[in-house]
Parts: structure tokens; sequence; C-alpha cells
């Protein structure tokens, strides 16, 4: 529905929008200091602020560019390499947080663990290259037209909140208070987090993931589920099982 | 420690691990003759001992041919994606008391993990981007078992993590000054050597590169020195494993009279042996043999090790 060159488009433009918004309040964050470390943080580390304004533009846009490289890549694998491109640069900008746990988990879980699982699914699959199904005419510019105002509208929306926030929350970024305590990231820190307050949303999780497995049980055995297709399927192919009842 | 003085010992690491590595084709080829009763490599200087140079020239002369049916740009990052995890997991081994590149890395072990998880990538695109029948069934294959031998790699590991207390690798080894955790975490021990063979693609456990079927898997296509880098990142990974067992289970740099590097490098080496041994010794399975092994039998001891490790620490 958009042609190639069309993506470049978008692409510029969001970079111009997040330039426009932003750079006001990344050079007002550049005049006013790093946020102090909390205690117990490396010694020297991230101590120059024009160095580490560099660091995380470079990395955001690192970010952003890789998702990008995701959605207008045909071919699914170099689209999965640019996922995981984003992530590493997710988790280096979790690093500089000093959330070193999380930027650790970001790599072992979603580049390592997640992306592998997609690569070895995109390569039993083994599609070819092909032209996407997409809606042409007039029906479809219309709809793309109406997409893109609504990404544009999100865009916006999320970037002036970004913009509002710095005054609004100098207060609980304060040393001392809630989110920098003394293990701020560190691994005990995290699990004590995730089982006392977050104990609910972890079962959950469990829960669901659990379905998932059991589900996917369910469909890939042979001989289970009872529709009558299925039944006559294995009939087809001469399912030893199964041939008797049908 | 001075910026100057970690910097040497960063280089020290790599540099040894990659003459280690060097070191290990020759050492593998002529323990192989040993055990096979033949001679191995004895031509190339005295013992044979030159032969590894003779084969890095070779294949640095060698054309590094790519495929025309490849995917070019995955097919030349995919061996340089294993040789670098390799070499980045040792950065977080401590060779002795306040020696290593960040050794006191609260998250250190996870760094390992992760760096193991993103070696599969290696294989698997290395195998998809060939676009070659025995390359990509070979890809398939690694996929599927270092995705699997990463659960157990992991789960083996977590009885440790709970005696020592820590993810942090020099905290780990400091817990064992008085007894080696091959002793409480022997069912961890053998389940993370069993991992380890697994994730570095040894033989018994070579199935992505079975060249009785498979030619040479994943790594059909490749040639000079990108063969070769597929070929050293497999050596690193080794040095790299035995290491961490060392670490991990054998008490890492401690032990009597000797200096503590001295100990550390003699475990380490004795370990590479044993995965030499391994290979001399064993068969090789088939592949659901080797998936059935892992989800039937290794899954189900890793978690009774770990409730038992849990329940021990638990109950005063």
């Amino acid at each position: 529905m958009i042609p190639r060159s069309g993506y470049s488009a978008i692409a510029a433009l969001c970079g111009a929008v997040l330039v426009f918004f932003l750079a006001p309040g990344a050079a007002a964050a550049a005049e006013s200091g790093p946020p102090a470390p909390p205690p117990g943080a490396p010694e020297g580390a991230l101590g120059n602020t024009a160095a580490v304004a560099l660091l995380f533009w470079v990395l955001a846009l690192a970010t952003v560019a890789g998702a990008v490289f995701v959605i207008t890549r045909r071919n699914m694998v170099a689209g999965v390499m640019g996922l995981v491109f984003t992530f590493f640069a997710v988790a280096v900008l979790y690093a500089m947080l000093y959330a070193h746990f999380l930027a650790v988990l970001q790599v072992l879980v979603y580049a390592g663990a997640i992306m592998v699982l997609f690569v070895f699914v995109i390569m039993i699959l083994n599609k070819p290259e092909d032209e996407p199904w997409a809606l042409t005419g007039l029906v479809g510019k219309a709809i793309a037209g109406l997409a893109l105002l609504y990404f544009l509208m999100r865009l916006g929306g999320v970037l002036w909140g970004v913009r509002e926030k710095p005054a609004a929350s100098g207060a609980e970024l304060s040393p001392g208070g809630t989110i920098q305590s003394g293990d701020f990231g560190s691994l005990a820190e995290v699990g004590r987090v995730l089982f006392s307050d977050y104990v609910f949303a972890f079962e959950a999780i469990a829960l669901i993931l659990l379905s998932a497995v059991v589900g996917a049980i369910t469909i890939a055995r042979p001989g289970s589920g009872s529709s009558s297709q299925d039944a006559d399927e294995g009939a087809a192919v001469g399912d030893g099982e199964r041939a008797p009842d049908a | 420690m001075t910026t100057g003085g970690q910097i040497v010992v960063i280089i020290m690491i790599m540099g040894g691990a990659l003459s280690l590595a060097a070191g290990l084709i020759w050492v593998e080829r002529r323990l192989l003759g040993l055990w096979q009763d033949r001679y191995g490599p004895n031509r190339v200087g005295p013992f044979g001992i030159l032969q590894p140079l003779a084969d890095a020239i070779k294949l640095l002369f060698k054309e590094d041919w790519s495929p025309p049916f490849a995917d070019r740009s995955v097919f030349l990052i995919a061996p340089a994606v294993i040789f670098a995890t390799a070499l980045l997991s040792l950065a977080v081994v401590p060779v002795a008391p306040g020696i290593g590149v960040v050794a006191e890395w609260n998250v250190g072990l996870l760094f390992f993990l992760a760096m193991a998880s993103l070696g599969a990538y290696s294989v698997i695109l290395g195998g998809w981007a060939s676009n070659s029948k025995y390359s990509l069934l070979g890809g398939l294959r690694a996929a599927a078992q270092m995705l699997s031998y990463e659960v157990f790699m992991g789960l083996s590991l977590a009885g440790v993590v709970v005696l020592a207390g820590s993810f942090s690798l020099a905290e780990i080894v400091r817990a064992q000054a008085d007894l080696w955790y091959v002793v409480p975490q022997f069912l961890g021990f053998v389940v993370f050597l069993i991992a380890g063979l697994a994730e570095t693609r040894r033989l018994p456990f070579d199935l992505p590169e079975s060249e009785t079927e498979l030619i040479a898997g994943f790594h059909t296509e490749y040639s000079g020195m990108s063969f070769g880098l597929f070929f050293v990142g497999e050596y690193i990974g080794i040095i790299t494993i035995s290491a961490l067992i060392t670490t991990f289970f054998l008490g890492g740099w401690h032990g009597p009279l000797l200096p503590p590097l001295v100990w550390f490098l003699l475990k380490t080496l004795v370990l590479i042996a044993v995965f030499v041994l391994f290979r001399a010794a064993m068969p090789r399975p088939r592949f659901d043999q080797l998936m059935a092994w892992g989800w039937k039998i290794l899954l189900p001891i890793t978690l009774i090790n770990l409730l038992v490790t849990g329940a021990v620490v638990a109950l005063p």
C-alpha cells in the first residue's frame, strides 16, 4: 500500500518529530547535570555529562533505526536481526541506568532465547520472500492515511508527555527517594520487588505461559483433539490409531 | 586495580585463550592418535607441534569463497558471532584471586548464559544463509539442540547459586574454599558437563555437523578463514566451558602448595583432555535420542537437584 520509498519518508518524519520534541528536553537535562549515581555504583562511571548525553542519543537512534529496519524488510531473517539489534541497544540503555541485571536479562531472554525461536520458526516455514498482500486503490490509500494519522497522533501524545515530565517528577527522582534505594537495579532488589509488590502479575504471567504450553502440546500431539475434521485428516493420512474409528 | 593493569589482564586472558585454542588443534589430534592407536600429526616441527601454524597459514591463503546462492551479509557475519561470544564469556571467569576481566560482576553467571544463547545464532544463521539442504538441516539440528540444552545448563547452575548465594563468579569460587561444589552438587556437575558438550557441539553431540550424514552440517559451504573462525570458535568454546566447570564445581583457583593461577590452568587443561577423551570414546546418538535424554532425564534430574538443594539450605 505504501511504496518502498514511502517507508523511508515515514522514518525520516519520525526522526524529525523525535528531534523536534526531545531536543529541548535533552538540552535542559544536560544543563541540570546527570542523575546522581546510586550509592554503591562504580566510582567514575558515567561521570561526563556530555558523553552520557551523546551515548544516550546514539543508542536511542540505534533503537529506533533497528525498529524501522524490522518493519521495512521483506526478508524475515533480516527483520529478526534488526529486532535483535534493537534489543541490544535497549540492553545498553538499561546498563546506563545502573540496571545491569535487567540489561543482561534483556540479552539472555529476548535476544538469546525468544529471537532464536523466531529464527527457528522462520527456518522451518522456509517461506520465500514474496510480495505481501496489500490493499490497493483509493480504499487502501485511505486506510493507510488514517493509520499513519493515528500513529503520528499517538507518537505526538507520547512525546508531549515526555517533555512535560521532568519538572513534575524532579522530586520523585531525588536521591534518597523510593526509586534510588541502596542496591537499585541489583539482583536482590529486583527479586524482592518481583515477589512482593508484583507477585500477582508474576503468577498471572506464569499461568498464561503455562496455558500456552498446554495448548501447544494439545495441538501438536497426534491422536488428540476430537473435532470431526481432525478425525477425517487422521484417516486420510492413514493414522494407525484413528483409522478404525473413522 | 588500575586501568593499565586491567588492560594487561584483558590482553593476557584473550591472548592466552587464543593461543591455547591454536595449541588445542595439535593437542587434540595427538591425543586422539594416542587413544586410537595411531600417530596423529608428527611431520611439521618436533612432534608435529608446528601443525597449527601450518594449518593457519593454509587457511589464510585459501580463497574465502561464498556461494552465489548464499545470503551474503548473514553468511559473513555468522562465523564472527560464535568467535566473539565464546571469547566474551571468558570475561567473567576469575583465573586467580583478584585477576579477571569483570570476575566480580554481580550478574556474571547470567552474562555467561546470555553469551551461550547468543552463540546459537552463529550456527543457525550460518546454516540458513548457506542456502543448501545439508547446511539447513545442520542449522535446524543446532537450533533445537542448543535451545534445549541451554535450559538444563541454566538450571544445573541454580544449585551452585543457591549454595554460594551470589551470581558473581569470584564469589562462587571464594565460597568453595572448604568444599568443592562437585561434592554437594554432583548431579548439577554431571548435567552441566553434558550440557556443555551439547552447547559446544562436540562429539558425541556433534549432530549438527555429523559428516556421515550431513557432510559438515552448518559449515558445509564455508571455506578459508570463515571456516577457520567456526573451527577456532569451537575450541574457544571448549576452553570456556572447561574454565567454567572449574569455576563452578572444581573450586576454581583453590588448591594446596601450587600458586592459584597454576591450579586454575591445571584443572582447566585436565577438563579439556576429558573433552577430547569423550570424542575418542563415545559413539554418536540419534537426534531423537539426544532430545529424549535431555527433556526426559536431564530436566527432571536438575529440577530434583534444585529442590533438594533449596530444601537443605532453607531448613536449619
